[in-house]
């Protein structure tokens, strides 16, 4: 696998993620006493958004077209605060798996910024609720 | 229709190839994976000491030194060597507030190390490795920062 297929790997994954963060920040507008998780989801969103954003645009560097996003996803139920932490945790350890592979795809600056997003994504599904993992992205 | 979980799991389960900068840095490698795992193995000796001095951080402070076993033993794997014998020179505070604290800071500090090692290393695998360990190393920090 070459480092642009990792990218898009990491460009489809974050569609999901925009996806599901969108339907998860709907659905927490509806359910009563979930302004912090509204708060976390909306910061989650911004990060995953920003992230398909930079991306799209390094996969169009390279001279690929950028994979598009599906048209919807399943998320699973999202009716409680509980269903809406475990679909965010999904999300967040989804997207954990595909930049640690990238991790072994990509070099230098390419490499870092793989490495951040894993973290940053590790440390999200922690704040959702998730179990800590000692090796997010490899489990 | 696809469902969240399965997009990431496309992409990962297609190929486990490494990028390497192919550059004959494998001695680099391995002395940088060496020096992870001593500090890695350190770390988990004091996070034990912290365990046996404050019985209110025991039980999070034993699921940290149990995970940095288990990072020593994949460098360990990795390099094909045995582990390193256990020692940690570094005190533990006599309050657990300020043991806690430090925990989080030495977190944070391996975290940065590990998210380094993944960047100057020439094995895209151990690459992989590294930068999921400078992963879980922030989560700590996270969760002692709290």
């Amino acid at each position: 696998m070459s480092e642009v297929d990792a990218l898009q790997g990491c460009l489809a994954a974050e569609h999901a993620a925009v996806f599901g963060y969108a339907a998860l920040g709907g659905a927490l507008a509806g359910i009563p006493d979930t302004v912090a998780e509204e708060a976390l989801a909306q910061r989650a969103y911004t990060a995953h958004r920003d992230l398909r954003d930079a991306l799209d645009a390094m996969v169009a560097e390279l001279g690929a077209e950028p994979v598009a996003a599906e048209a919807a996803y399943r998320t699973g139920p999202t009716e409680t605060a509980a269903d809406c932490r475990r679909l965010a945790v999904t999300l967040e350890d989804a997207t954990a798996a595909v930049y640690a592979f990238a991790v072994s795809q990509t070099t230098d600056e390419t490499r870092g910024l793989m490495t951040d997003a894993l973290t940053d994504a590790a440390v999200r599904a922690v704040e959702w609720g998730g179990r800590p993992d000692p090796f997010p992205g490899l489990g | 229709v696809l469902s969240v979980a399965a997009v990431g799991g496309l992409a990962t389960v297609t190929g486990c190839g490494t990028a390497g900068r192919d550059d004959g840095s494998v001695g680099d490698d391995r002395s940088l994976a060496e020096a992870a795992m001593g500090e890695e193995q350190a770390f988990g000796v004091w996070c034990a000491k912290v365990a046996r001095r404050h019985r209110t951080l025991r039980p999070d402070a034993q699921r940290v030194a149990r995970a940095q076993r288990l990072y020593v033993a994949a460098l360990a794997d990795a390099l094909g060597v045995p582990p390193p014998t256990a020692s940690s020179p570094a005190a533990v505070p006599g309050s657990p507030r300020a043991a806690a604290r430090l925990l989080a800071r030495r977190s944070d500090a391996l975290c940065a190390g590990r998210a380094a090692d993944a960047l100057t290393s020439a094995d895209g695998a151990l690459a992989q490795l590294l930068a999921s360990m400078s992963a879980g190393h922030a989560v700590t920090a996270e969760r002692w920062r709290r």
